[in-house]
């Protein structure tokens, strides 16, 4: 039986939620269903479902809730045993692209053949994880410090980005250059060469700012500030995908 | 780029970008390109391009390096290197297949360790049909 953390019904969502109820009576895979409140937060509801013996908890709604729902999985000592479902809210999301669901229906479906792959998650210190991406954002080119395994770093960046697997990107707004190379290339469709930007891999990362603490998005949230750091938690998560994603894993 | 929906970063392995400053050992499996300026070794199992705008002050090793910008330290490739016009190296350069274009700077010794056995060899089997040759002339008289 599957756990249901269905996220508090809002706007256009609402008709959503009942869609994906009566999806999952159909595939036989109803189970019990929640939805955060005031009263109880994602976390709890988390807890609550492992604690009733639930091995599979499924995250319906956006990226934010995944996280979350993610985030009280590890901390729970029995982690290792437990699988998360995802129906996601966008289906062009990184989220969706993730367990290669493209629609409400296949995303339903995937939960019902339950092919598991293990995955990397992301640790935010001290304790906030994501699985798609997190940002650390500039208003400006500011000057950034970061270090991993045996280097350390100065870079100018407006932007960082930071995948599962830590692979990071650094943006540098001198790329795009001033307002004339910005027409130049526009008027002449060139496009200029990238020697600005940055990307590596690593399983740890500290990332400091130059002057102010600059905020860390995870799916359009703020949930840390520089000075931060990034542990990737290699193959720990057990997600259920597509059939499809599993034979484009295997090809 | 705020709730962007890529999927992470494509190409080379480990990208240097032109403003970047690292100081350490860098490390990758698989390709490196570096436009920016590092004060340590760079190790690649693959192949390292040092660009124009790239300062390296330390050793760099790889499979295949290419190199347009300014090197400080020793260079060994197990395969190919190659220092392009704009390429500057100061400091010995080990490799099998050297290409030093013309207007590159090289300062340094060079080493083909491969290529001096060969050399070697057949230095060899050139001198040995020469001794017998004498050998045969002192005793004719």
């Amino acid at each position: 039986m599957y756990y249901y953390i269905i996220e508090a019904p809002k706007g256009r969502f609402v008709q959503r939620n009942e869609k994906v109820k009566d999806i999952l009576g159909d595939l036989g895979i109803a189970g019990e269903t929640v939805s955060p409140s005031a009263a109880r937060t994602i976390e709890e509801l988390t807890h609550l479902g492992v604690i009733k013996g639930y091995s599979t908890i499924v995250a319906v709604g956006s990226e934010s809730l995944a996280n979350k729902v993610i985030t009280a999985l590890a901390a729970e000592k029995t982690s290792g045993e437990l699988v998360l479902g995802i129906i996601p809210n966008d289906f062009t999301s990184a989220l969706a692209k993730k367990i290669g669901a493209s629609d409400l229906r296949s995303a339903c479906e995937a939960l019902k053949f339950r092919k598991l792959a293990t995955i990397d998650i992301c640790l935010i210190e001290p304790n906030k994880y994501f699985i798609t991406n997190a940002q650390v954002i500039a208003p400006k080119n500011s000057e950034i410090y970061f270090s991993f395994e045996k280097i350390k770093g100065k870079a100018l960046a407006d932007n960082i980005s930071i995948y599962p697997g830590l692979k990071i990107f650094f943006h540098d707004r001198n790329l795009e250059g001033g307002t004339s190379i910005k027409f130049y290339n526009w008027l002449f469709g060139k496009k200029r060469e990238d020697i600005f930007s940055s990307n590596f891999k690593t399983k740890r990362i500290r990332i400091e700012s130059e002057k102010a603490n600059l905020p860390v998005y995870v799916s359009g949230e703020i949930v840390a500030k520089t000075p931060v750091t990034f542990h990737n938690r290699s193959k720990v998560l057990k997600i259920i995908v597509a059939r499809d994603k599993m034979k484009e894993k295997s090809s | 780029m705020l709730g962007s929906k890529s999927t992470g970063p494509s190409g080379p392995g480990t990208v240097i970008g032109a403003n970047v400053k690292l100081v350490g050992t860098l490390q990758d499996a698989s390709d490196i390109v570096i436009h920016g300026r590092i004060e340590g070794e760079v190790i690649s199992s693959q192949g390292i391009t040092v660009a124009e705008t790239a300062y390296i002050k330390g050793p760099v090793s790889a499979d295949v390096i290419s190199v347009a910008g300014k090197i400080r330290g020793s260079v060994t490739a197990t395969g190919r290197l190659e220092i392009l016009p704009a390429g500057k190296v100061f400091g010995s350069v080990t490799s099998k297949d050297l290409s030093i274009k013309s207007g590159a700077i090289f300062i340094g010794k060079c080493t083909m360790p491969e290529q001096e056995k060969e050399a070697l060899e057949e230095e060899k089997t050139i001198e040995e049909p020469k001794k017998e040759a004498t050998s045969t002339s002192y005793e004719v008289e």
